[in-house]
């Protein structure tokens, strides 16, 4: 073979190699283009039949399914033998199980979350000794939004293996106080303040009925806790009103509310000078 | 009144309702002792029509508990019919065309409270319901004046049991529920409730669509209160 007619192999070897480099590139960028329009109506369609956080995953698996599907056909396409996948993907396969298995245990439990329904976008709870509101539940985490604004996120195990309280299921929440009232106060005067205000408030509940009752006779007051049940929509809101509400009218009353003190008494009379 | 466009500034309860036309644009202005609670700019025709007492202060939920001032009493196997007051407000709607939307709530009554209709747990797919709470009183004989602050409501209750049962409360449901209005009075009614007691615990409540009184245009529902499409009932689970 001349020099000449290895020149022409190199050249026509060239442009095939770049024909199918083309081709590849082609068939890729097409199939991306069809996988995210399936995405985004498979999205579409989820979304108005099924809760936001399965139409957000079962269309992204879909998404990343079809992307595999068109390299697989790129690659055929462009004459590259994909049967060895079939050999080479068990291994993978095993190879990846492995590695991924805390990845995987997430997965599944990330899809328990999501088929039981155990918590939800929107709803607020706590993991982990972290409170606030569940802004996505994907299939390895699940973020919430702490009440001071910090998304963290939780892996979906620790919500099936740990305790999970979600307060959005609760039909009613109960939240309570505690209140103090000085010694010299009359108690039950104080009893009908406090109960005064809660039978005003609109969000305590009727049934089940407010509880109040000494619960301490403290070292400088007597301790009275009044426990009330609420929507829990409104729970939060409820709290800081009640316990500002209470607090006023016992100081309007001229209720003392007390603070920590000694008193200090001497065996003989003081001279102060 | 019901029904009618707002023109001249309205006593409403404790409030005073006051609509400026300016151009096509409309001011809408609610007084309490002349410092103003609510104030909307909008476009369109106002009406002040009936409203379930569910919106103020919030909404939270659409059940409605009356407790009876009287307790009933029903013998086995037989009917009791009676008139009752269901408490209302009054909702500003702001017309444009076909489309409608409430800009503010005219709340009538001193007290709104809440109560737990049912357990505060769930068991199972069963769970007690947070319901707006009034104590109301019944009559046998159809009253000749009803407040503005309420409206008339027809109670029929069916003992299917072969005791007496006691009906001291009545959870209604602002969905299949309705108010009617007569246009250009403060008057207004439901149509008839059917409460069938089915057990020592368990009642079915039954609404028929036509109101009580005839003449009387029903009220455009919002949203979260639509009419069902079949069901016009709803159910008593955790006693009556």
């Amino acid at each position: 073979m001349s020099l000449e007619d290895v020149a022409k192999n190199i050249s026509l070897l060239n442009s095939e190699v770049v024909y199918r480099v083309i081709v590849f590139v082609s068939i890729v960028v097409v199939g991306v283009v069809i996988s995210i329009i399936i995405r985004r109506t498979f999205l579409k369609f989820l979304s108005a039949r099924t809760s936001k956080a399965i139409a957000s995953n079962v269309s992204r698996a879909i998404y990343y399914v079809l992307l595999f599907t068109v390299v697989v056909v790129a690659l055929g396409i462009t004459g590259i033998d994909v049967t060895g996948f079939a050999l080479a993907g068990g291994f993978a396969g095993i190879v990846i199980g492995v590695a991924l298995q805390p990845l995987l245990s997430n997965l599944f439990a990330g899809l328990y979350l999501m088929i039981e329904k155990t918590i939800n976008v929107g709803e607020i709870v706590e993991v982990a000794n972290n409170a606030g509101e569940v802004t996505e539940v994907s299939p390895i985490f699940t973020r919430i939004r702490t009440f001071d604004g910090i998304i963290i996120s939780v892996a979906n195990t620790q919500i099936i293996s740990g305790v999970t309280k979600n307060f959005s299921k609760a039909v009613a929440r109960r939240i309570e106080f505690k209140l103090s009232i000085s010694y010299k106060d009359d108690a039950e005067k104080a009893y009908r303040i406090i109960k005064n205000v809660l039978d005003e408030h609109p969000y305590v509940l009727v049934n089940p009925a407010p509880d109040i009752f000494v619960s301490n006779l403290d070292q400088s007051g007597i301790e009275i806790t009044v426990r009330v049940w609420t929507p829990p929509q409104v729970a939060y809101d409820t709290m800081k009103d009640l316990l500002w509400r209470m607090k006023k009218a016992l100081s309007d009353a001229g209720i003392e509310i007390p603070f920590p003190q000694i008193d200090v008494w001497f065996r003989n009379t003081l001279n102060i000078e | 009144m019901f029904g009618r466009e707002i023109a001249p500034p309205i006593i409403v309860g404790m409030y005073r309702v006051n609509v400026d036309v300016l151009g096509d644009n409309v001011l809408y202005r609610r007084y309490r002792n002349e410092v103003i609670e609510k104030e909307v700019i909008t476009k369109g025709v106002l009406k002040l029509l009936p409203m379930y007492p569910i919106y103020y202060p919030r909404f939270i939920t659409r059940h409605i508990l009356c407790e009876f001032f009287r307790p009933i009493y029903v013998p086995p196997m037989d009917n009791l019919s009676l008139y009752f007051y269901l408490p209302i407000d009054v909702a500003v709607y702001s017309y444009s065309g076909s489309s409608f939307v409430i800009i503010d709530i005219v709340p009538l009554h001193k007290l709104y409270k809440y109560t737990l209709y049912g357990p505060p747990s769930r068991y199972g797919d069963m769970s007690g319901l947070i319901a707006r709470y009034c104590k109301t009183d019944v009559f046998l004989e159809k009253p000749r004046e009803t407040d503005l602050g309420f409206c008339l409501s027809y109670l029929e209750v069916r003992n299917k049991l072969d005791r007496f049962a006691i009906l001291s409360k009545l959870l209604l449901d602002s969905s299949p529920l309705s108010i009617f209005y007569e246009y250009g009075s403060w008057r207004c009614c439901t149509q008839r409730v059917i409460v069938t007691i089915s057990s020592s615990s368990t009642a079915i409540v039954e609404y028929e669509k036509e109101p009580i009184e005839s003449g009387y245009r029903a009220i455009d529902e919002p949203e979260e209160v639509k009419s069902p499409l079949i069901s016009f009932r709803s159910d008593m689970l955790w006693g009556y």
